[in-house]
C-alpha cells in the first residue's frame, strides 16, 4: 500500500485539489451506498416498513420512530433512505455496464487496429452507424425489444458504450503496431494473440481507464434517464432516476424534496466521477502533457 | 551449392504507395484505370553470408539496407527473389516450421527506446523467447537461464524486475541483445545497433557484440551508415544505393581500394578524426532520387561525376574485378 | 584575435520536482571573430543548454542562475526579453537539429524568410525584402529560388530544408550562429554539403559559428577550436589539432580512442570508457568523470579541479593530467 503513494502517477493525481475532492466524494457516496442497510433508518424496498400515511412529508418529519431527514415520497418512503438504496442501483449499473462495454470495446478495437483491412472496416463501420444514432434511442430500442429489468438496462448501456472504447483503442493500436517492440515480438516468434494481448494491450490501456471513468458517469445518467422514462427498474425498487420521475409531477405542488434531493445525489456522483476522470485524462494522456 | 548460412538471390521488395481517392486514375484504351505506384525499396539484391561472418550493409537512409534486414528475418515478405537459410528457402521454412526459423534468426533494432515493450519487466523481456520456444521446463530453470544471459551481456541480474525506462540507452541495448540471444540463434541481423547511443557507450556495445560472436559463434548482418564502425566490426561489406548493391567485397579490400564512384564519395564525405582540419570533400551534389521513380540504367548516374551515355540506359551488372570484390559500374 | 562572445561562469539549472539539474555548471569560454568553435559531448552533457543560454532562451523550470554573457563586451544577462528579441535572429541566430520542426509547416518558405528579415528591418520595402530572400536562397544553393519561395517546407527534402533554415539564420548577417547538431538528421553526403555551405557562408559574411555536435569527426574537420563538455561542465578546450592529437583530459582521451578508425584496427579490441555518464540529479562530489576515469586519485572524488593552462589556448580541468601525459602506466596503480 505504501508503494502506491510513491508512484509518480498517483502523486501527480493528488496534486490536484479538485481531483482529490472528487475522489473523496466518490468514496463517501460509494461507501454510503454499500452500507445503505446500516445507515438508512428505513428499508424503502421493504413494503412492510412503509406507511402510506407518511406520504409527502417535508424534511425533518418524525413518524413511527423514524426521523425523515429529507422528507418522504408518495409511498411514504424516506427520501434519504431511498437515495442511499437508489445509489446502489445507479453505481452498480454504471460500474457493471462500463466494465462490460470496456472489455468488449477494447477487444474489438484491438482486433480492428491490429488486423486492419476488412475486419477493421466491418467493426468501424458498425461503430459509425451506431454513433449516428443518439445513445438514448438505441437503449430505448433495445429495451423495447427485450423488455424491462436491471439486466436489460445493463445490456442496453453496454451496447451503447462499447463504441467509445473500440474507437480509441483502435487508434492507439494502429500507433503501437508500428513500434519496434511489436516487430521484436514477431521476430522472437510470439503469435498474434500474444502480441495483441501481452504486448499491445498494456500500452493502450491508459486511455481506456480515462474513458471508463467518464463513461461510468454517462452510464449512471443513462440509467437515470431510462428509469425516469419508466423503462428502468421495477417501481418497488426505485433508483435515482425513477425517484426523480416520481417526484417530478408534484415538483411544483410544494413537494419539491421528492425530486430535488435525488437530483442532487445524482449530480454529486457524476461530478465526483468527472473530476477524477478529468485529472486522469490530464495525467495519462501524453499529448496533454508538457 | 556453397556452404553459406544465408544466401540472398535477386531480392526485391516493393511497397505500394498509398494514393488519395482521386489520384492515379487515367484512361487507357477508353477504359478508366488506376495506376499503381511502388516504392522500390530493394530492387534486385544478391549476396551470401558465410557462417561466422560479420557482413555489413552500408548506405544512406532510404537505400534499402534496413528493408533487406527486415525481409531476411521475415518481418516483410519479399516481392521477388529468394532468401536461403542453411540452403533452404525461408518462405518454405516459415510455412513448415516458423518456430525453428525464429529460434535461429534474431534481430537487434536500432532504437532500444522503442524496441523494448515499456510495460514489460526486463525478466519477462528476456524470458519471453525462452517460453515461446519452450526452451525451459521449469520456473527455476528459466530464472537461472535469464540470469545467465543477463550476466553474459553485462547486466546485473538483480535489475531483472526493473522496467526498460529505468535504464540508460546503452543498458537498454544490452537488454535487447539479451532478448535476441536468449534462443541461442545462429544468425543475428543488427540494424544500426549503436547509432542511437551516446558516443562513449558505442564502443562498449561494439565490443560486447564481438565478444558474443566469439563466444557463441554468431553470424551477423550488420546494418550501418557509419563507415568507421563498419570497418571495425565487419569482414565483408556491401555498399547499397537506391535499393541495389553497388559494391561488395572483403572489408579491407573495399576500404583500401574503393572502386565505385558512390563508395568513393561516401569515403570522402564521412567526417573523421583522422582528417583533422581537412575541408570536407563534396564530390557529388544533389540528393538521392526517389525510389518511387528510380532513374533508368545505373541508379547513381544522375549524381555520378563519371556518368556516360551508357549509364543512362543500361543497368550495370556486378563484375568481379578481383577475387570476391564485385562492382556494378561500367568503368570497370 | 578579438572575442565577440565571452561566457563567464555560466550556470543554468533546471528546478525539477526531483531536484536541481545542473545542466550547465560554471562554464566559461570565448568565441573569437570569424572562428568556428565546436562544442562536443554526449547527450545530457549540457552543450545544447549552453547554446540556448547564450540566447537566454531557457524556459521554466530552467533558469540561468549565475554568470555573464558578454556579446561585443555587452552583458546579455541583465537584458530584458524585448532587448533580447532584437538580438535573436539578428546579431545571434540559431540553426536547430531537425529542419522539419524548426520550420512552420503552414507557411511558405518565402513567408518565413521574409518574416525573419522584416522583424529586424521594419523599414525595408517589400521588393527589397523579396530580393534579399531570393539572394539568400540562391546563396544556400537552392535552384530556381524565385519559384521555390512559394513552396511549403514539406515540398523540400531534408537537406534542402536545412539549407532553408541556414538561409533564415543568415538572413540578417549575424555575428554569431549557434548551430545545434545541424546535420545529425542528414545523410553523410548531404551532411558534407551542408557543413561546407555553412563554413563558406560564415567566412564570406564574417560570422562566427558555435557548432554543437556529438560527432568528434565533424568538429575535427570543421572547427578551429574544440570544447569538450561532460555532465554540465566544460572539461577541456583548445585548438582542434591539440584536442585531437594531444588530448589531456581522460574523457577526451577515451572519447577519441573509442572511435573506430576508418583506416582500420589499431588495437585488437576497441578502447571503451567504462560505465555511463552519471545522472545530473545526483552527481558525485568532486570530478563528475572520476567514477569512469582510468587515472583517478583520492582528491578527484572530493574536489572539482579548476581549469589549468596546458598549452597555447589549451586548458584542461583535471588534477592528474600531468601524470597521464608523463607516463600512462603510473595511472594503473
Amino acid at each position: 500500500m505504501k508503494g502506491i503513494f510513491k508512484n509518480e502517477t498517483v502523486q501527480e493525481f493528488f496534486e490536484s485539489k479538485e481531483a482529490v475532492f472528487g475522489l473523496v466524494l466518490i468514496v463517501v457516496l460509494t461507501l454510503a451506498a454499500i452500507f445503505a442497510n446500516f445507515i438508512a433508518p428505513q428499508n424503502p424496498y421493504d413494503l412492510k416498513e412503509l406507511n402510506l400515511q407518511n406520504a409527502y412529508k417535508p424534511p425533518g418529519y418524525v413518524a413511527d420512530g423514524i426521523r425523515f431527514l429529507l422528507g418522504t415520497d408518495d409511498q411514504g418512503r424516506g427520501v434519504f433512505s431511498t437515495i442511499l438504496y437508489g445509489m446502489r442501483i445507479s453505481l452498480f449499473v454504471g460500474l457493471v455496464s462500463t466494465v462490460f462495454s470496456a472489455i468488449i470495446g477494447t477487444i474489438l478495437g484491438l482486433i480492428a487496429g491490429y488486423f486492419g483491412g476488412k475486419v477493421d472496416m466491418l467493426i468501424m463501420r458498425l461503430a459509425d452507424i451506431q454513433l449516428s444514432f443518439p445513445a438514448l434511442l438505441i437503449a430505448l430500442m433495445i429495451m423495447a425489444i427485450w423488455g424491462q429489468g436491471l439486466d436489460k438496462i445493463i445490456i442496453a448501456i453496454t451496447v451503447v458504450g462499447w463504441v467509445y472504447y473500440a474507437r480509441t483503442v483502435r487508434g492507439s493500436t494502429l500507433a503501437e503496431r508500428e513500434k519496434e517492440y511489436v516487430d521484436s515480438a514477431r521476430v522472437v516468434g510470439v503469435g498474434h494473440l500474444g502480441i495483441m494481448f501481452k504486448h499491445i494491450l498494456p500500452n493502450v490501456l491508459a486511455p481506456v481507464i480515462v474513458i471508463g471513468t467518464v463513461r461510468i458517469a454517462n452510464a449512471i445518467i443513462l440509467e437515470a434517464t431510462l428509469s425516469f422514462l419508466g423503462l428502468g427498474v421495477p417501481v418497488t425498487k426505485p433508483s435515482l432516476g425513477s425517484m426523480i420521475a416520481s417526484g417530478y409531477q408534484v415538483l411544483f405542488s410544494g413537494y419539491w424534496w421528492v425530486s430535488v434531493f435525488p437530483g442532487v445525489a445524482l449530480m454529486l456522483i457524476v461530478m465526483g466521477i468527472n473530476l477524477v476522470g478529468d485529472r486522469l485524462r490530464d495525467i495519462l494522456n501524453p499529448k496533454l502533457k508538457r | 551449392m556453397t556452404d553459406s548460412l544465408v544466401k540472398v538471390e535477386n531480392l526485391k521488395k516493393y511497397f505500394p504507395v498509398k494514393l488519395g481517392v482521386f489520384e492515379g486514375w487515367h484512361f487507357e484504351n477508353g477504359k478508366l484505370k488506376r495506376k499503381r505506384l511502388y516504392v522500390k525499396a530493394i530492387d534486385g539484391v544478391s549476396f551470401e553470408i558465410e557462417k561466422g561472418d560479420t557482413f555489413a550493409l552500408v548506405g544512406e537512409s532510404g537505400c534499402g539496407k534496413t528493408t533487406t534486414g527486415r525481409t531476411i528475418v521475415g518481418l516483410y515478405k519479399q516481392t521477388d527473389g529468394k532468401i536461403y537459410f542453411r540452403n533452404k528457402p525461408i518462405d518454405e521454412v516459415l510455412k513448415k516450421s516458423p518456430k525453428d526459423f525464429k529460434k535461429n534468426v534474431q534481430m537487434i533494432f536500432q532504437d532500444p527506446y522503442s524496441s523494448l515493450n515499456p510495460r514489460m519487466k526486463v525478466y519477462n523481456l528476456i524470458s519471453e523467447p525462452l517460453r515461446v520456444h519452450k526452451l525451459v521446463s521449469s520456473r527455476a530453470e528459466e530464472r537461472e537461464k535469464v540470469e545467465e544471459i543477463m550476466v553474459n551481456v553485462g547486466l546485473e541480474p538483480e535489475y531483472k524486475s526493473r522496467y526498460p525506462h529505468q535504464f540508460s540507452g546503452g543498458q537498454r541495448q544490452r537488454i535487447a541483445i539479451a532478448r535476441a540471444l536468449a534462443t541461442e540463434p545462429e544468425f543475428i541481423v543488427a540494424d544500426e545497433p549503436i547509432s542511437a547511443l551516446d558516443v562513449s557507450i558505442r564502443a562498449q556495445i561494439l565490443n560486447l557484440m564481438e565478444d558474443l560472436q566469439e563466444k557463441y559463434g554468431l553470424t551477423y548482418l550488420f546494418i550501418a551508415h557509419d563507415l568507421s564502425v563498419v570497418r571495425h566490426i565487419s569482414n565483408k561489406t556491401a555498399v547499397m544505393y537506391l535499393g541495389r548493391i553497388v559494391e561488395m567485397g572483403n572489408t579491407d579490400e573495399i576500404f583500401t581500394h574503393p572502386l565505385h564512384p558512390y563508395t568513393k564519395t561516401l569515403f570522402d564525405s564521412i567526417p573523421s578524426v583522422e582528417k583533422v582540419k581537412q575541408p570536407l570533400k563534396v564530390t557529388i551534389e544533389g540528393e538521392v532520387p526517389s525510389p518511387i521513380n528510380p532513374p533508368p540504367g545505373c541508379p547513381f548516374h544522375p549524381r555520378c561525376p563519371h556518368a556516360m551515355e551508357r549509364c543512362k540506359k543500361e543497368r550495370p551488372e556486378p563484375k568481379e574485378v578481383s577475387p570476391g570484390h564485385f562492382v556494378s559500374c561500367f568503368l570497370y | 584575435m578579438t572575442a565577440i562572445l565571452e561566457v563567464k561562469n555560466l550556470k543554468t539549472y533546471f528546478f525539477t520536482k526531483k531536484g536541481i539539474v545542473k545542466a550547465v555548471d560554471d562554464v566559461s569560454f570565448e568565441v573569437y571573430e570569424k572562428e568556428i568553435l565546436g562544442i562536443v559531448g554526449e547527450s545530457g552533457a549540457g552543450k545544447s543548454i549552453t547554446g540556448f543560454s547564450i540566447l537566454k532562451a531557457i524556459d521554466p523550470p530552467g533558469k540561468i542562475v549565475d554568470g555573464h554573457i558578454y556579446f561585443h563586451g555587452d552583458d546579455l544577462i541583465p537584458k530584458s526579453e524585448e532587448e533580447m528579441r532584437k538580438i535573436r535572429g539578428n546579431k545571434i541566430s540559431m540553426v536547430f537539429q531537425d529542419p522539419l520542426t524548426s520550420l512552420n509547416p503552414v507557411f511558405t518558405i518565402g513567408y518565413q524568410i521574409e518574416e525573419a528579415i522584416k522583424v529586424h528591418n521594419p523599414h525595408m520595402s517589400r521588393d527589397e525584402i523579396r530580393e534579399r530572400s531570393i539572394k539568400l536562397l540562391k546563396s544556400v544553393g537552392i535552384p530556381s529560388p524565385e519559384k521555390r519561395l512559394k513552396d511549403y517546407p514539406h515540398q523540400f527534402s531534408g537537406g534542402m530544408r536545412q539549407r532553408v533554415v541556414i538561409a533564415i539564420a543568415l538572413a540578417n548577417n549575424p555575428d554569431l550562429v549557434i548551430a545545434d547538431e545541424p546535420t545529425t538528421a542528414l545523410d553523410v553526403t548531404i551532411q558534407a554539403q551542408v557543413l561546407n555551405l555553412m563554413k563558406r557562408l560564415s567566412q564570406e559574411k564574417g560570422s562566427s559559428i558555435i557548432l554543437i555536435t556529438h560527432d568528434m569527426g565533424v568538429v575535427a574537420q570543421m572547427a578551429d577550436r574544440i570544447a569538450v563538455m561532460y555532465a554540465g561542465k566544460m572539461v577541456e578546450i583548445g585548438p582542434t589539432e591539440e584536442i585531437i592529437f594531444n588530448p589531456k583530459h581522460p574523457y577526451t582521451i577515451g572519447l577519441i580512442r573509442s572511435i573506430p578508425k576508418l583506416s582500420g584496427r589499431t588495437d585488437k579490441r576497441l578502447y571503451q570508457i567504462p560505465g555511463i555518464m552519471p545522472s545530473l540529479l545526483n552527481l558525485p562530489p568532486g570530478c563528475a568523470f572520476a567514477p569512469r576515469c582510468f587515472c583517478k586519485t583520492d582528491i578527484c572524488e572530493k574536489e572539482m579541479p579548476e581549469f589549468e593552462k596546458v598549452g597555447e589556448n589549451h586548458y584542461v580541468r583535471c588534477f592528474n593530467f600531468r601524470r597521464i601525459a608523463d607516463d600512462r602506466q603510473s595511472c594503473k596503480s
